[in-house]
């Protein structure tokens, strides 16, 4: 499963980014989780508004930072 | 095939319990201003809607309340000084803007997590001409964003084939007009104040809009701006649940934010209110003043605060007698322009579009001004 948060700009989306890990790391997943901060490559994506996580290459959540937990819950329901 | 049918009328239920609830909310309100009409005519309407922008919006009984504890605590003498009158306002002021922050932007954010940015592009892109303009304001006044994000918003826009027109109206709409800041603006100013401002925004927004596409100046963004594809996705669909969360999320990270703009706009708004002589501010800021606007203006566009730590400001110059329009610029400049958003803008146009667009919505900003001025005895 690979994980990759987008943006890496303000306070929120480093938060983002480190619950990311720290969720991969307590639901088991191997992969590093990756991020993605370059905002031409957020848009190419199809990505307005960061904090954003992607799962496998798919949006699961944009504009929204998320707790561990929530993100542990987006991992379940995609896995 | 069964378990689908099921749930489609499940869905389908929910719909019409959703449409009963709007209906009955319309209906009690309809009632209420009906009953006032039959009671006192147009008296009884006007009556109501100043005990909703006084009492349930204003909290004058707050500030009663707040004035009996300050005479029982310190005795009569102490709340007719200076002193007294200032911490009157600012215990007041503090926990009614607090109160009313937090009641908004939950509803509000609520709202908002219908209209992610990327949504937005999509109903943008349907629209057309003027049309797109004034959606492009009226969606402003929705779509949540901060200055963090407005790069990949512009990028988002462009290309999708959004003209910059309609891209500028967006972005001056939102800073500017907003539900919150309505609701406050009730509550000070009362319902045609209020209205009048978030109108004259929206007007603002599309008219600047539409000057930045018609001169041909919209077309100075960055050259990565249009460079590069853009994929469509859908946002998933929130849950009733998560847009909640959602909510309360984005309330507390908002009251974190601002609860110091608000105590050092209370602070200003509390001295001007009690210190300050009122022929000192009639002097400057005076009605009868032609340069009150421009120093308004000049004042309030380098200033960078949140619309929640403007009011106690403006609230208590309008006390002081100054015009309606001086308040109104100083408040759009406050809030529409600001450093941080110009900078973040700079790095997405080149700089012959961002100071046209400086320019245009100064100058907005200082026409709303002197209009209000002239007709300003309407309102109050």
């Amino acid at each position: 499963m690979k994980i990759v948060t987008l943006g890496y700009c303000c306070k929120k989306s480093k938060a983002n980014h480190e619950n990311a890990v720290i969720a991969a790391k307590n639901k088991g997943i191997q992969e590093e989780v990756k991020n993605i901060a370059d905002t031409s490559e957020i848009v190419k994506l199809g990505v307005m508004s960061t904090p954003a996580i992607m799962i496998d290459g798919k949006i699961v959540s944009s504009g929204r930072m998320l707790s561990v937990e929530q993100v542990e819950k987006l991992i379940e329901k995609y896995i | 095939m069964e378990k689908e049918l099921i749930e489609e009328k499940s869905q389908k239920s929910k719909k019409l319990k959703k449409r009963w609830i709007f209906l009955m909310v319309v209906a009690v309100i309809a009632l209420a201003v009906g009953i006032a009409a039959i009671v006192d005519g147009v008296n009884g309407i006007e009556a109501l809607g100043s005990f909703v922008s006084d009492q349930i919006l204003g909290m004058k009984w707050l500030n009663a309340l707040v004035g009996l504890a300050l005479a029982a605590l310190f005795g009569e003498e102490f709340l007719a000084t200076h002193w007294g009158g200032a911490l009157q306002f600012f215990l007041y002021d503090t926990i009614k803007i607090i109160v009313l922050l937090c009641t908004l932007i939950f509803v509000i954010s609520y709202i908002q997590s219908y209209f992610p940015p990327e949504r937005t592009k999509k109903i943008l892109g349907k629209y057309k001409g003027i049309g797109a303009n004034i959606m492009g304001a009226l969606l402003g006044t929705v779509t949540p964003f901060c200055s963090c994000s407005s790069i990949p918003l512009f990028m988002g826009f462009t290309r999708a084939g959004i003209s910059s027109g309609v891209t500028f109206s967006f972005l001056i709409s939102s800073p500017l007009v907003d539900l919150g800041a309505f609701i406050l603006l009730v509550s000070v100013f009362g319902f045609p104040i209020a209205i009048t401002y978030v109108v004259v925004g929206l007007v603002l927004a599309v008219i600047g809009g539409t000057i930045i596409e018609k001169t041909g100046v919209g077309k100075h963004v960055q050259d990565f701006i249009l460079e590069g594809s853009m994929a469509d996705v859908d946002a998933e669909e929130m849950t009733k649940r998560e847009r909640l969360c959602y909510a309360k999320d984005q309330m507390l990270a908002t009251l974190k934010k601002v609860w110091v703009y608000i105590l050092i706009g209370v602070g200003i708004g509390a001295t001007i209110h009690n210190f300050i002589p009122t022929e000192w501010v009639q002097a400057v800021l005076g009605e009868d003043k032609w340069y009150s606007v421009l120093i308004a203006s000049g004042v309030g566009v380098p200033m960078y605060a949140d619309i929640f730590g403007t009011i106690p400001v403006a609230e208590a110059l309008f006390f002081k007698g100054v015009g309606v329009g001086t308040i109104l610029s100083f408040m759009m400049g406050v809030t529409a322009l600001s450093l941080p958003s110009m900078i973040m803008l700079s790095k997405a146009v080149k700089p012959k579009l961002l100071f046209s667009f400086i320019a245009i919505v100064v100058a907005g900003i200082i026409i709303i001004g002197y209009v209000f001025n002239a007709v300003g005895f309407l309102f109050i």
